[in-house]
């Protein structure tokens, strides 16, 4: 297929929607799992954000035909959910979020047995069960039964079988549950990597919000069912044109420090610990002048300046700010 | 005997749809006798005793109380939690005894009482349950060891039944030896000679002291090695 | 450090642009490794103890009749077909409280049916062709004694035509037995998880009724009543099959035959039953991969 862009050697024209919803609802009974939720995901990394039960993992479930919508439509990958349902389940690979993986078994035959089950003979089977092994990192524990595996071992496995039968769009549910730091880092790597490198769409879910940041390329929000934000995910990241001032020190400090910029004529406030400082008015807004003035507050202050840096985005602001813009 | 690990097994014997497996037993049996009774005569329905209650229900109720009490925990892993106390082995496995003992008794022996009285002849029916007491309790110590043994407990407990003691010991007089539902069943002949008398009296009591001792002893021993592997 | 072993190599990655198959391949697949599980193959070794030991408890004393039977040269088998089928109804009950719970409580006790759904195979194909596997291992443990007691029938010189009728009315009872009792082991499998519990309520389910109905069917017969015998017939599978057997001559003895209609109503019980447990299949299979 055409339309390679500088990063997606991929399968997908860039411009062409991956999975689109409109409408899509699945009440139970009074629990309203998703509400009328309209969301268009291209190819690339999508990150699928919100809190338990804000309908992440029921969403995916609905697109692969597991649960059925109480009302509304979706197509993933141009097949619609409701007559072509098989279709789609032969081209899509899902990473569950829970526990999945028979203790009897080692992840090299259940890997070569899952393939063979989306279609591939057995033969090829093998070769790309032993391939795809290989790229999530499992060596030789991939010989000896899964019951035995660390979370980290658990998760790779339970990749490699999303990954194996080669599918355009991999549904990864919260991949980096149970991992420690540096198997997260890994894992978020990884998932860059089939994005970017092995050309599969991706849709990953999180309620961690700091890694999607880093990970994906849009970024999907939800909200007790309901979708919060969709956008790119730089569009989350601009700079917001405020500086972040942090000085040593309690709450004194930084509110001594606070007051003193204001006499200087910035508009600031308390954040967390640290004094956001709005953009400055025309008097100071040459290159630096901020920048000098907060040192020098700082200095006649006595206080040890330990931090000074632009402001950008989070995700965490569209909770705060709440409401769908989209 | 610890009180608490008993009353936890108590409790996991109690909860869910397992209870109501095990009270399914005692419940169809003095159902069906007392049907078969109301319709032909106490004699009848007596058959059923010995043809399915005792070789049959009364070991089935030993292995689902043996297994409720030792096999879950077993299964997933929580029984590191309870070996990491300061509790004896043996202490363990005789506060655990001690409840699919009850159980067995109540479910099983006590039915199989309940539903030979209905028969009519007092006299039988106490030889009967003083025999489903002596297999009864050797029964649920065996099914105990065997469920520190191995994860497949009851399917190992029921080819003991079924294939040893009922079918060989249809085939073969000389099992009845080696079977834990004759030894019931001749110290039962004690109390009613309507029984059948198939061994020794001395080696049937000894036999099923033995066995239990055996049993809940071993089950002790085997508490202390677990190795929890994934493996089928 | 953890998972530092686990280093992910870029050595690339390969697309797949080879053939795939379509879903019945895929089926018949799944069918084939039901099948082999059922007797341990292509899983560890201890799992493949039990259904052997349990398949030569079975075929051994067809052997014994086929080699007395060869030496003595006795004029017919002191057995027929679907009667040692009846005979040896304990070992066959065993081998599918025991083998059921592979096939039918693994997958779901271990949530691993929500990656088998995730695939093109549907919940319906997935959870008949489950029990299509168990049905035919099923009836290749009943098959190995009937077949090796044919062979043997056809070494010591016994009439043909006689041997292919019994044979024959054996096997469609046979094929009859083996779907109904696939299909009740393996709801009562996947309803209860542990295996354990599953064994005991597929052992419940096959021989504690099928002793209670012998009983009934027993006492009825005494009594006069087998209009009651006949109808408790309808309970249990093995009373269902030697029923059957009995009204079509072959060759095995109840208390309580049923005649001819009574006959066609064993048969749709029969059928109607094994429907009904494979559609709870498909339910139970749907229901846990939706959770």
């Amino acid at each position: 297929m055409a339309g390679v862009t500088g990063e997606l050697t991929g399968l997908l024209p860039t411009n062409q929607s991956v999975i689109t919803t409109a409408g899509l609802t699945k009440h139970y009974g009074s629990v309203h799992a998703l509400t009328d939720l309209t969301v268009d995901v291209g190819p690339g990394v999508t990150g699928l954000v919100g809190a338990n039960g804000a309908g992440k993992s029921t969403l995916i479930k609905i697109l692969l035909g597991l649960l059925e919508p109480t009302s509304g439509s979706a197509s993933v990958l141009g097949h619609d959910i409701e007559h072509a349902s098989q279709e789609i389940r032969r081209l899509v690979g899902y990473m569950p979020e829970h526990d999945c993986l028979p203790p009897d078994v080692s992840a090299s035959d259940f890997v070569v047995h899952m393939a063979r089950m989306s279609g591939l003979g057995a033969a090829p089977a093998r070769e790309r069960a032993a391939d795809v092994l290989r790229h999530v990192g499992l060596d030789e524990e991939r010989y000896r039964p899964m019951g035995g595996y660390s979370t980290g071992m658990k998760q790779r496995a339970k990749l490699a079988q999303a990954l194996v039968h080669d599918p355009h769009l991999v549904f990864l549910d919260e991949p980096t549950n149970g991992l420690d730091p540096a198997a997260r880092t890994d894992m978020l790597r990884l998932v860059q990597r089939i994005g970017s490198d092995f050309g599969i769409a991706v849709l990953v879910t999180s309620h961690l919000l700091g890694e999607l940041e880093q990970v994906s390329n849009h970024v999907i929000v939800l909200d007790g069912g309901r979708l919060l934000r969709s956008s790119a995910t730089t569009d989350f990241l601009r700079r917001t044109g405020n500086l972040l001032v942090e000085v040593v020190g309690t709450e004194t400090e930084r509110d001594r420090l606070g007051e003193a910029l204001a006499q200087r004529g910035l508009t600031c406030r308390p954040r967390g610990s640290m004094v956001a400082v709005d953009p400055p008015p025309p008097e100071l807004a040459e290159a630096g002048a901020v920048h000098d003035v907060i040192r020098d507050v700082t200095a006649e202050l006595g206080l040890g300046l330990m931090r000074l840096e632009p402001d950008h985005g989070h995700l965490e602001d569209v909770f705060l700010e709440g409401g769908a813009h989209v | 005997m610890n009180g608490t690990i008993a009353k936890l097994a108590l409790q996991a014997l109690l909860g869910r749809r397992r209870f109501f497996l095990l009270l399914a037993f005692p419940v169809l049996l003095i159902a069906l006798v007392t049907l078969i009774t109301a319709l032909t005569d106490g004699d009848a329905a007596f058959d059923i005793l010995p043809g399915l209650g005792y070789p049959l229900v009364l070991p089935l109720v030993a292995i689902l109380a043996a297994s409720s009490v030792l096999g879950p925990e077993v299964d997933d892993g929580s029984i590191v939690y309870l070996l990491a106390k300061p509790v004896n082995r043996y202490v363990v496995a005789i506060s655990k005894w001690v409840v699919a003992l009850a159980a067995t008794l109540v479910a099983g022996s006590l039915a199989i009482l309940v539903a030979s009285l209905i028969t009519g002849d007092t006299t039988r029916a106490l030889g009967m349950f003083v025999g489903a007491v002596v297999a009864g309790t050797a029964y649920s110590a065996l099914f105990l060891a065997i469920s520190a043994i191995t994860r497949h407990a009851v399917i190992a407990s029921l080819m003991f039944v079924l294939i040893w003691e009922s079918l060989l010991g249809n085939l073969f007089t000389g099992v009845a030896w080696l079977s834990i539902g004759q030894w019931g069943l001749r110290v039962g002949h004690e109390v009613s000679a309507k029984l059948p008398d198939p061994a020794n009296l001395t080696w049937a009591v000894l036999a099923s002291i033995v066995v239990t001792v055996a049993g809940v002893w071993f089950a002790g021993d085997r508490l202390r090695s677990f190795s929890l592997r994934g493996e089928d | 450090m953890s998972e530092r072993s686990g280093v992910i190599h870029d050595l690339g990655y390969r697309r797949y642009d080879g053939p795939r198959d379509g879903t019945a391949t895929i089926a018949r697949t799944l069918y084939v490794t039901g099948l082999r599980h059922t007797y341990g193959l292509g899983r560890s070794g201890k799992s493949k103890i039990l259904p052997f030991i349990l398949l030569a408890m079975a075929t051994l004393p067809a052997a014994i009749v086929v080699g007395v039977v060869v030496l003595t040269g006795l004029g017919s088998l002191p057995v027929t077909y679907a009667d040692y089928t009846n005979q040896v109804q304990l070992v066959i009950s065993l081998f599918a409280a025991a083998q059921a719970p592979v096939l039918f409580s693994r997958d779901l006790r271990h949530r691993s049916i929500v990656l088998y759904l995730a695939r093109p195979l549907s919940s319906s194909v997935f959870a008949v062709t489950r029990w299509l596997s168990l049905t035919t291992s099923l009836l290749f443990f009943m098959w190995v004694p009937t077949f090796l007691l044919f062979a043997g029938a056809l070494l010591a010189g016994l009439d043909k035509s006689d041997q292919l009728e019994g044979l024959l009315k054996a096997v469609v009872l046979q094929l009859l037995l083996a779907a109904l009792v696939a299909g009740v082991t393996g709801l009562i499998s996947s309803v209860s998880l542990r295996r354990g519990f599953a064994v005991v309520g597929s052992v419940v389910a096959l021989i504690v009724v099928s002793g209670v109905v012998t009983s009934v069917q027993a006492i009825t017969n005494a009594q006069d009543a087998d209009g009651i015998g006949v109808a408790a017939g309808l309970l249990s599978p093995w009373s269902i099959f030697s029923g059957l057997a009995d009204a079509w001559h072959a060759g095995v003895v109840t208390f309580t035959p049923p005649g001819s209609a009574w006959a066609l109503a064993y048969v749709l019980v029969a059928v109607v039953l094994t429907a009904l447990c494979v559609l709870g299949l498909v339910a139970r299979f749907r229901k846990v991969g939706s959770r």
